[in-house]
């Protein structure tokens, strides 16, 4: 098992490498670049051709790809083209910020698709599940940015019990921080909630029609307890998979969440990079992220053969 | 008895409540759309830099709110002793945030820096000045390689901004993060696109200013974001306020909309190097194609004025008396298609700036086009691709934006009608408009300037170079209880003064 880990944490090494570089040609093959934002407002096509040499733009992609490479592998993602800020920096400060809002946002899915799966295997074709299952349709169904507006002038506009915008960090004012975090991650986390709860109804069925659940019963333990302790350890598997995926589509989606409720986290971060053409920030966000969902699907697949011996 | 006394105290304390209430003090909270691209003003390159800027910085020469006209800010006087010498006397008792001088040294140091630094983005602003010299302490003569009337109110705008050279020296190529100015607050911190915070500069040189003793400016990449803020009360007011927001946010007890003309004009580029906007019938047929009134109803619900002028109604730069060569005529527009060799109408390739208001902008301007048989194609993409596609690859015919107006006019007529410029995508230069341009900047006579502006306007009208279409105005949306906002023609507020109860 060592050997295999070992060898999964290897391979990381040529997927973000082309990650990287996929990135990287992809941003430069759209038109515009960041000598015209830097030029100012009374720009002259003449500046803007000096500043676009003086930033080595003129040089091959590959050329310049290399450049990057050559400092990204001793740990120096740069400073940005258009701020001056050191990019490194920039991730530093942002993504603390996009991680706690994608863990809130985990702690929703999880917790109300948990009890929405559970509740609506118990009590499959019931009326109840047909709600639960018209509720998760119409969450997955949601945009998380109309969610988070309707939220926002419900709970915060309207009842005025929770801010409008902005963000604290929960190490600074754990309180203030958690007001301040309920709306988005209610607005980012519903989708997945939402995933969550018809996958592990699927699967809690199955199980619960199986045999060793039929033996348990016999036995006569409570039927929460087979339910929310022995059902639901079958159910491990799938479960932690789905989650894992949200965690992947949860950074992604953040960018949508963070504009909606002003946080600056690190979706904003990218998006206006991309808009400004300040190359380097959007491959070093880019690259991070991919390290980052990469960890997430080892951690997966450690997991998978920690809570199933049979996966070898 | 007991009842009159009762309420003769309670008078007496709301009396002395409505005391403390009006002294100096408190702190205000900002919103704005536009984040700051950079603390250094010779480095930022956006326009919306300004309303970050103010509250740090002086600048040399200020500008009348109402009519853009210079007034005294850190130069107390400026006269062009001969035609290529500007000369400054600046203001007594001025020092930096950091308690370093603001002498004639100090302005030196600053202009240099601002022609030879690389990565300055008001070189061209400044191309003028050949040297600055250091006539005392207090006076400043800055010699020009030609006659250059645009360089006092360019002083107004960043290139004025005075910034501690102590400071520079002493941060070098990271000063944009420790901004040290001479203005009414301290720099406190920044987290970048997220919040600016400024304090009090006790040591201001206007006596009993500024009243408040913190300012902070919060910045929201979404418009219904910042207007949420804003009604939440997590804002006290909110700068730049779309039209489309203005009606809304008025029902909003407490909270006033003001709103005051401005320099932003909305207009239309056109591409031409090529077929069929290098020829000047073609545009004038699209001049007669637009309907300005209703692209304001659709648009603006009406709040912005038509306008053919590059300048609004009232600015000092506007020619009152010019009428309008082109004004809406779908019969004429298509006999001038016709004139122009297109009588069974036209194909044009447009596109437009990503972002609702400019895509909106965009559409209507469309189906105008489409009655009189011109049929544009619309792509819409962000900022840097549709401005290297239009001005640099000219690939387009037409794209309409805006522009959102300079303090001295001369950047603006330079910038949209020289062929030098950017802008002018196929460097088209009208009969007699560099004439005109180099009067406009070169007359010291006011008067005589305007007079210049009046025939730019005429040829841009004539030649249809830039197409003006609406005049907008510049919306503050402010809480009651906040006072002292000044509205500027510039557009941009300067929130330093402002003070609240």
């Amino acid at each position: 098992m060592k050997r295999m880990l070992l060898g999964r944490l290897a391979a990381l090494v040529p997927t973000v490498l082309l990650a990287s570089f996929v990135v990287f040609m992809l941003i430069q093959l759209a038109p515009g670049d960041p000598s015209i934002t830097l030029a100012g407002e009374n720009a002259t096509a003449e500046r803007i051709e000096e500043i676009r040499r003086s930033l080595g733009l003129d040089r091959s992609l590959i050329e310049q790809y290399l450049t990057w490479l050559s400092h990204a592998v001793r740990g120096d993602l740069g400073k940005s083209i258009i701020t001056q800020e050191s990019i490194a920096a920039a991730i530093g400060r942002t993504l603390p910020i996009t991680l706690q809002l994608v863990f809130g946002a985990l702690v929703v899915a999880i917790v109300f698709g948990v009890i929405a799966g559970v509740a609506s295997a118990r009590r499959a074709d019931t009326a109840t599940d047909a709600v639960i299952a018209s509720v998760s349709s119409a969450g997955a169904a949601m945009p998380s940015f109309w969610l988070g507006l309707v939220l926002v002038s419900i709970f915060a506009l309207g009842l005025d019990w929770l801010p409008a915008t902005g963000f604290v960090s929960l190490a600074a004012d754990p309180v203030r921080a958690l007001r301040h975090l309920v709306l988005p991650s209610v607005a980012l986390g519903a989708v997945g909630a939402a995933e969550i709860a018809r996958q592990l109804r699927g699967v809690l069925i199955e199980i619960l029609a199986s045999d060793y659940i039929r033996t348990l019963r016999a036995k006569g333990l409570s039927e929460s307890r087979i339910v929310w302790i022995h059902a639901l350890r079958g159910a491990a598997v799938p479960l932690v998979t789905i989650i894992g995926l949200q965690v992947s589509r949860l950074l992604g989606a953040t960018v949508v969440v963070e504009a909606v409720f002003g946080i600056q986290g690190i979706g904003t971060l990218v998006v206006s990079a991309a808009n400004n053409r300040d190359y380097y920030v959007v491959e070093g966000v880019v690259v991070v992220m991919a390290l980052i969902v990469i960890l997430v699907n080892f951690a997966v697949d450690v997991s998978y053969r920690i809570s199933d011996p049979r996966i070898r | 008895m007991y009842k009159q006394a009762i309420v003769l105290l309670l008078a007496a304390t709301s009396l002395a409540a409505g005391a403390v209430v009006a002294e100096a003090g408190g702190e205000i909270k900002v919103g704005v759309t536009l984040a700051p691209t950079s603390f250094d003003p010779i480095v930022g390159t956006s326009g919306g830099d300004a309303m970050s800027l103010y509250p740090l910085y002086d600048r040399l020469i200020n500008f009348d709110p109402e009519t853009l006209a210079p007034a005294p800010g850190l130069a107390t006087a400026w006269t062009y002793t001969e035609p290529q010498v500007l000369t400054l006397t600046l203001r007594e008792g001025v020092t930096f945030q950091d308690g370093t001088p603001f002498d004639a040294a100090a302005v030196k140091f600053n202009l240099d820096r601002a022609i030879s630094l690389p990565k300055s983005t008001v070189k061209t602003d400044l191309g003028g000045i050949n040297s600055v010299e250091v006539v005392s302490p207090r006076e400043v003569k800055i010699n020009l390689n030609k006659p250059d009337a645009a360089l006092v109110l360019t002083l107004a705008d960043r290139a004025g901004m005075m910034v501690s050279p102590a400071a520079v020296e002493k941060w070098g190529d990271a000063y944009g993060q420790h901004p040290v100015g001479t203005g009414p607050f301290n720099f406190v911190e920044y987290a970048p696109g997220d919040r600016m915070v400024v304090a009090k500069n006790a040591n201001y040189w206007q006596k009993d200013q500024p009243s408040l003793d913190r300012i902070t400016f919060r910045y929201f990449t979404d418009q219904q974001t910042a207007t949420n803020a804003l009604k939440a009360r997590e804002t006290d007011l909110q700068l730049n306020v779309p039209a489309a927001d203005v009606a809304p946010l008025k029902a909003v007890s407490d909270l006033d909309v003001v709103s005051r003309a401005s320099l932003l004009t909305e207009g239309c580029y056109f591409n031409f190097s090529r077929e069929p906007f290098s020829n000047v019938v073609a545009r004038q047929a699209i001049a007669s194609a637009i309907d300005r009134q209703a692209l304001s109803n659709l648009l603006t619900f009406g709040l912005a004025v038509p306008t053919s002028q590059v300048f609004p109604n009232g600015y000092w730069a506007t020619d009152a008396n010019l009428a309008n060569p082109f004004p809406f005529d779908a019969a004429k527009a298509k006999a001038l298609l016709a004139e122009a060799g297109h009588p069974n109408g036209l194909e044009i390739k447009g596109i437009a700036f990503q972002g609702t208001s400019e895509v909106r902008k965009a559409q209507i301007i469309q189906e105008q086009l489409k009655a009189v048989g011109v049929n544009m194609t619309l792509d819409v993409t962000d900022i840097p691709t549709a401005a290297k596609s239009f001005f640099t690859d000219k690939t387009y015919d037409m794209i309409c934006s805006s522009w959102s107006g300079r303090p001295d006019p001369s950047q603006t007529a330079e910038s949209l009608f020289s062929p030098k410029s950017f802008f002018n995508a196929g460097g088209y230069l009208a009969p007699g408009m560099d004439v005109a341009l180099s009067e406009a900047s070169s007359a010291q006579d006011p008067s005589k300037r305007a007079a210049a502006f009046g025939k730019v306007s005429a040829l841009n009208q004539q030649y249809v170079i830039w197409l003006p279409l609406l005049s907008q105005p510049n919306n503050t949306a402010i809480y009651k209880n906040i006072h002292g906002l000044v509205p500027n023609f510039y557009g941009k507020i300067d929130v330093s003064f402002l003070s609240r109860d």
